[in-house]
């Protein structure tokens, strides 16, 4: 556990060094020259700070020059199937990956959903654990992976992994390997990636996405033959960027003009994707956040015109009310509330179909240091939900383990792991690995 | 009884309207209100004062050309500090590429890390120059900019619990070259 005095002596030190990025500055001046600018590209035009006006404008058209032909041929790419990357990665058998153990055959678990996530295996050589956990407390083993991984893994769906290894010294671009956990004698598709950036995302049909090495483009494998395809990456969501596929799986999401759209994989865009309609503002009890402009407890629902409705102002109170999420459709809204009674502390997860209308559908025992809690995903017919837990003393929480719940009562207890999601028990029991043991794994 | 609710307004909501409409007036106010917290974010990415002054240059323009379609105008803040990050770290990235960055690792205030709570060896600039620009971003959105793990899950694109967890290991790791080394 990180103690309060290592990160407030941390904060206060970055702080404390990002005043020395801080130069006098004139705010109209910025203004002025921005507004005279309007409609230029902003990109390398910081470099031409000290140098003549009539150069720097020399230099900005040059540049803009530059981008239009980038967009000419980034178009052309994009209409022209056949200037598409077809580079089949050959699948490369990676030494590095042994699956273990084999031979064994699993039982069966008991709940409609298991939790998978990934440890560091406790001894031999640097290594990672795929686990399965039920929620009647037992774990088994799926994989184990030998090798040096960024701990940034994506699970598809459908059983593929996707593990991100940093680049080897003297390297500049990482890989994705991307397993099956399915058939562990199938090698792996290895994918090269920017070895910094974690923006990947798997498809609704197993296909996966990732920046290239020079973010210039958008590289989509498709696991089951390793096709692979690069459309243009300008648009992405997220400042990170972030990659968003589409529902229906067709495309990523970009965000164009005042709108959203998805670009395809051949290319070609449709407008009109739908914006997120709903979000959800709430402040809970903690200092320094949200500034008072929400009260405290309460959830309000807005669509993006700004307008808002409440739908929960402390019906279940005196639980607090930590984490109000709306559900994947925007229907309805999730509640998740600590509730203190006597020594024991509990996380409760209400629903709300309308309005002012909590009902508790789930419970679990939580550890008593508990400061905070959030949501960090549900099973897809939302019936098993996991419970990030929040423990102190730190001043952002950072450990603390989760709490996996379902409808039906049943509850599990995890360290502090990566928890990758959850997987129909149907699916999980059907991947290779070890047999089930009483579970190793907990606060 | 529940009480009554008050929602919020956005509370700058007529100076980013003007200054998308391009008042002067009005677009040097948010200047004036954020321009130094995104060069101390870029700062913290970059190490390099000048390569973070150009960075908050090009944030500008991008932020300049978009703020007409900044659909939810409380969120002005951190939306221009994730674009003066997302800059200084593209910038950085790019430097990278044609030359070794040199970070700035001279020492912080006391010269030290923390007197009292590290006995010897490296200095604050030193360890974030050998983080990657990706993790210098976590850490000033983090530490500098005041968001929390939700917020910069947000802003990022990625998971609150990816969030905690990474800058768990980020401060885990700065904590073994700080004060354990």
């Amino acid at each position: 556990m990180l103690d309060q005095t290592f990160e407030s002596i941390l904060g206060a030190q970055l702080r404390e060094y990002a005043e020395r990025g801080v130069a006098p500055s004139d705010p109209r001046a910025i203004a002025t020259e921005l507004i005279e600018r309007r409609g230029a590209s902003g990109s390398g035009t910081g470099r031409l700070r000290g140098v003549p006006p009539a150069v720097r404008w020399l230099g900005i058209a040059a540049l803009l020059l530059l981008g239009l032909l980038a967009g000419l041929v980034l178009s052309q790419l994009g209409d022209d199937p056949s200037l598409l990357v077809d580079a089949t990665p050959s699948p490369t058998a990676v030494a590095v990956l042994t699956p273990t153990p084999e031979g064994t055959e699993p039982a069966t678990a008991t709940g409609p959903y298991e939790v998978i996530w990934i440890r560091d295996a406790a001894a031999g050589p640097p290594a990672q654990e795929v686990v399965a956990t039920t929620l009647d407390g037992r774990e088994r083993v799926i994989r184990r992976i030998e090798g040096e991984f960024v701990p940034w893994p994506v699970l598809s769906a459908d059983g593929w992994l996707a593990l991100s290894a940093r680049p080897t010294e003297g390297e500049d671009r990482g890989t994705w390997h991307l397993l099956d956990l399915g058939d562990p004698s199938r090698p792996a598709w290895i994918v090269p990636a920017n070895p910094e950036l974690s923006a990947a995302a798997w498809g609704p049909d197993g296909r996966f996405a990732t920046l290239a090495p020079d973010e210039l483009s958008v590289v989509v494998v498709d696991a089951t033959d390793g096709s692979m395809v690069e459309i243009g990456p300008e648009g992405l969501t997220g400042a990170g960027p972030g990659i968003e596929w589409a529902a229906d799986g067709s495309g990523i999401v970009i965000e164009a003009g005042s709108g959203r759209s998805v670009r395809h994989l051949d290319g070609s865009t449709t407008g009109g994707y739908p914006t997120p309609g709903l979000r959800v503002d709430f402040c809970r009890d903690l200092p320094d956040e949200c500034d008072g402009a929400y009260p405290f407890g309460h959830a309000i629902v807005r669509p993006i015109d700004g307008t808002g409705e409440t739908w929960y102002d402390g019906e279940l109170r005196p639980a607090k009310l930590q984490h109000p999420v709306l559900s994947d459709d925007g229907t309805h809204l999730w509640l998740l509330l600590h509730r203190v009674d006597g020594d024991q502390h509990f996380a409760d997860i209400a629903r709300l179909d309308a309005p002012h209308a909590a009902v508790v559908v789930a419970t679990v025992e939580v550890r008593p240091d508990v400061v905070g809690m959030a949501f960090a995903g549900w099973s897809a017919d939302e019936s098993t939900f996991i419970v990030e837990i929040l423990a102190g003393p730190s001043i952002e929480p950072t450990g603390g383990g989760y709490a996996i719940v379902d409808t039906a009562g049943h509850a599990a207890h995890l360290g502090v792991v990566y928890v990758l999601g959850l997987t129909p028990a149907a699916v999980a029991d059907a991947w290779p690995g070890g047999s089930f043991a009483p579970i190793q794994t907990t606060d | 009884m529940a009480e009554d609710v008050t929602v919020a307004k956005p509370g700058r909501s007529t100076t980013v309207a003007d200054a998308a409409a391009g008042d002067v007036d009005a677009l040097a106010r948010i200047v004036a209100v954020h321009h130094d917290d995104m060069a101390r974010i870029a700062f913290v990415i970059c190490g390099d004062r000048d390569l973070a002054q150009d960075a908050v240059q090009v944030a500008w323009q991008r932020a300049w050309q978009k703020l007409g379609g900044l659909r939810d105008e409380s969120r002005l803040r951190p939306w221009l500090l994730s674009i003066a990050a997302n800059e200084a770290r593209q910038l950085v990235r790019r430097q990278r590429r044609h030359s070794i960055v040199s970070i700035d690792v001279a020492e912080v205030g006391s010269d030290r890390f923390d007197p009292a709570a590290r006995p010897a060896g490296h200095d604050l600039g030193a360890a974030l120059a050998r983080l990657s620009p990706d993790d210098r971003r976590l850490l000033a959105l983090r530490h500098v900019a005041g968001f929390d793990a939700t917020e910069i899950g947000r802003l990022l694109g990625m998971s609150a619990s990816g969030v905690r967890t990474r800058l768990a290991r980020l401060l885990a790791r700065l904590r073994t070259e700080l004060i354990d080394a």
